[in-house]
């Protein structure tokens, strides 16, 4: 019967001309960010990946090499260098920026006067140009003139060369990190406590709860999906976000002590004009972020509480 | 039925203004991705064939006489106005100037040619040039340098230059060429030439009571070693107070800069002649690291990287007694609080060998208007430019003429001697970090910070160096 009616108007049955139109309408409005994201982020993408089986050194046209930057890969030892220095700075960043932020942020969702003005100040270094936050903690870790050596002196301990040291180097970024990193997982977690429900605090209070189990057995489950949330953004921005607080402070010095991954990339790219091998290693840095977000997805089941969720 | 006929013919134009946006958004979709691709980079073309569209070399070869004549105007490009395009660097906003005043000047002389500065940082110089190249823009005149013109040379990305040069290229300092001739063919025109030496701080020396390094020349003693000994007694002091005697170039592991010069007076190579292995590991480049370690860690006469962080130079400060320099340094020590000295090279058991940061002038494979590009080449470097180039007080010459002429004397501050730029300049030795030079570099800090943190000792550090350098050279 349709094909008959479609038969003599020459059109698709009329039901279906609506989603149609609303389709193509549709698709019309999201045209620029389509044409945005073809070109400026699948586009880049699907060529890095095409490059990334290539020998391609910018000023000649590139070379087919099958898997040979992956098989380079495996025996360069700055691959492992640059992998491990990531890990490191990640692994002791990322956990010690959400707990700082965590109780930061307890603290400024107290009922205090001027706690506003506080919360700005604690959010501040966040905002900071990156630039100019890496060349104010160098001089703070300048052995012979630097705050933190005066720090020390003053506790009567010895001084130490921080970014100049092999050993303290990555520690040092750390602390970078910290004083950088905390302002917006802070803020969120700043949200999340105000969406706890005041009433789950009264009852635990009631039954006698004290600070800590209300913190461990309300503020911490209620707030799992915000932590949840920080810490995927953290290990993502972690492996990919201090390329400027290196490069600006050691330049992945000394002896490659701090030689994180990003700044390798950008090394075997924009120094070396290496595309093909650069394009390998930015895509062995993506499968380790979606293998390590799809852990921590899987592992969410175990302890991230979404109000309402029914436990299977 | 009507209503049926009626409506159609707006849905017609519905579909059609659909069709007309979705092809007006495709359009410069396809435009824009298409033009990303790798496969854009444009394919050299032959330089002979670049070459074959400028009108003769012969002609090309005078342009340093046409330069200097108005008459050159007649040329064919004067009829069609040309904008050239040069990709240099500079310095300083000083340093632009004079760039920009050069190429007026050329301009001058030259109607119908104007020069387009592109001045781009030298920290990205490189990246900048070479996204030019593969997007098929490539400027008509670019700023070589030694530390990675075999990139360019190798990637066939420069024209030859040699039957252009036959001519002209006997008014340059030999070692001046040498730079940049590469498999028996020219590939610049040099225009700057730095050739090392040594600045120090007279108000130290005589503070200190030490000898000066003039007396020691003059006794033919001005070695490595008795640099070491003088920089051992002008070392001391603590905090503010503190001083060292011997700013090795602000990075001892430096090969091009710096460290190449000791190695070769100590009758050293750093590679061997076909250029396919390191010699770090050698006794006489192991012995001047070792000689280099033991003043940054023993005698504490070499300022540590923390030392000078966040200081361009430390010389200046007064806080150093002799420092490794370039003229390009001379600027910087105008308003010195201290007395200037300036001495030559240290010989060691062989020399003194010098080396060189010269700067000359490519013509990117690709450049559209090779005979004026060549003119404007020969131009930056030649007795017409001289009078506004080397006022700068940045450049030594590279031709023969001007090493002696009122104009480069003119250019010296009063605590500049002529005489060691002269001395300098005839014993340059032309190298060139072969291989991949910025990777070879970081592997050789990254062994040579190990030994400056005490991690490893320097015959270690040294092979490990050799050990990641040596695969780089292929």
């Amino acid at each position: 019967m349709s094909t008959s009616i479609a038969s003599l108007t020459g059109r698709l049955p009329r039901r279906r001309r609506p989603w149609r139109r609303q389709t193509v309408e549709g698709y019309l409005c999201i045209l620029p960010w389509l044409v945005g994201f073809l070109c400026f982020t699948a586009g880049p993408m699907l060529g890095s990946l095409v490059l990334s089986f290539t020998d391609w050194q910018i000023l000649s046209p590139p070379r087919f090499i099958a898997l040979g930057n992956f098989q380079h890969l495996v025996a360069d030892p700055l691959f492992y260098q640059s992998l491990y220095n990531t890990a490191y700075i990640s692994l002791f960043s990322v956990p010690l920026q959400l707990a700082v932020a965590l109780l930061v942020a307890i603290g400024l969702n107290q009922k205090l006067r001027g706690v506003n003005v506080f919360r700005t100040i604690f959010f501040l270094p966040s905002q900071m140009p990156l630039v100019a936050s890496a060349l104010l903690w160098l001089w703070i870790f300048n052995p012979d003139y630097g705050l933190a050596n005066v720090f020390l002196t003053a506790l009567g301990l010895p001084t130490v060369k921080w970014l100049f040291d092999v050993n303290l180097a990555k520690p040092s970024i750390v602390l970078i990190t910290l004083w950088g990193g905390i302002g917006v997982p802070m803020l969120i977690f700043l949200a999340g406590l105000q969406g706890v429900p005041e009433t789950l605090y009264e009852a635990a209070s009631i039954d006698g709860a004290g600070t800590f189990r209300r913190f461990w057995h309300i503020t911490l489950p209620m707030l799992s999906p915000v932590v949840f949330f920080n810490l995927i953004i953290g290990i993502i921005a972690s492996f990919q976000a201090y390329f400027t607080l290196v490069y600006v402070t050691t330049q992945g010095g000394p002896a490659n002590a701090t030689l994180i991954y990003i700044i390798y990339l950008f090394f075997k790219a924009f120094q070396d004009f290496q595309m093909g091998y650069a394009s390998t290693l930015a895509w062995i840095l993506f499968l380790v972020v979606v293998v390590l977000t799809g852990i921590q997805f899987g592992l969410a089941r175990r302890w991230v509480y979404y109000e309402g969720e029914e436990r299977r | 039925m009507e209503s049926a006929e009626s409506a159609r013919p707006r849905i017609v134009r519905r579909r059609d203004a659909l069709k007309a946006l979705s092809l007006a958004a495709a359009l410069p979709l396809l435009q824009a991705c298409s033009s990303g691709s790798p496969s854009a980079s444009p394919q050299p073309t032959s330089p002979s064939a670049s070459l074959s569209q400028a009108p003769s070399s012969a002609g090309a070869s005078s342009a340093a006489a046409t330069a200097t004549q108005p008459a050159a105007a007649a040329n064919a490009s004067s009829a069609n106005a040309v904008k050239l395009q040069g990709a240099y660097w500079s310095s300083s906003p000083e340093d632009h100037q004079v760039f920009l005043n050069v190429f007026k000047a050329f301009s001058d002389r030259n109607p119908g040619v104007s020069v387009d500065f592109n001045d781009i940082p030298s920290d990205s110089f490189t990246q900048k040039v070479t996204t030019m190249i593969v997007g098929g823009t490539p400027p008509d005149t670019m700023e070589l340098h030694p530390a990675w013109v075999l990139n360019y040379i190798n990637a066939h990305q420069l024209n030859d230059l040699t039957d252009m040069m036959k001519t002209d290229r006997q008014a340059y300092i030999p070692a001046q060429l040498d730079f940049w001739t590469a498999t028996g063919k020219l590939w610049g025109v040099p225009y700057y030439s730095g050739p090392s030496f040594i600045f120090y701080n007279k108000s130290l020396f005589t503070k200190n009571k030490v000898k000066l390094p003039e007396d020691y020349q003059k006794e033919g003693n001005w070695t490595w070693d008795t640099l070491r000994e003088i920089s051992k007694q002008l070392s001391g002091g603590s905090g503010a107070n503190r001083t060292f005697g011997w700013d090795a170039a602000q990075d001892a592991s430096n090969l091009q800069f710096y460290t190449s010069v000791p190695i070769w007076d100590n009758q050293g190579e750093l590679v061997n002649q076909d250029e396919t292995a390191w010699l770090l590991d050698t006794e006489p480049v192991v012995q001047v690291m070792q000689w280099h370690a033991d003043m940054y860690l023993k005698d504490k006469s070499i300022p540590m990287p923390s030392d000078m962080q966040g200081i361009s130079w430390l010389f200046r400060t007064g806080k150093v007694g002799m420092a490794w320099a370039g003229k390009f340094r001379s600027i910087e020590l105008a308003n010195a609080e201290f007395e200037v000295g300036m001495i030559g090279t240290p010989k060691g058991k062989v020399g003194p060998i010098n080396r060189d940061g010269p700067n000359a002038s490519g013509l990117p494979v690709g450049t559209k208007h090779v005979p004026e590009a060549y003119k404007l080449a020969l131009f930056i470097g030649s007795p017409d430019a001289a009078p506004i180039y080397l006022a700068s007080g940045r450049p030594v010459p590279v031709r023969s003429d001007l090493i002696a002429s009122d104009v480069f004397q003119k250019s010296l501050k009063p605590y500049e001697r002529i005489e060691v730029y002269q001395e300098s300049i005839k014993t340059v030795r032309a190298w060139r970090v072969p291989g991949k030079g910025p990777e070879e570099g970081r592997a050789f800090t990254a062994e040579w910070q190990k030994v400056l943190v005490g991690q490893e000792d320097v015959p270690t550090a040294m092979k490990a160096a050799k050990a990641a350098m040596d695969p780089l050279l292929k």
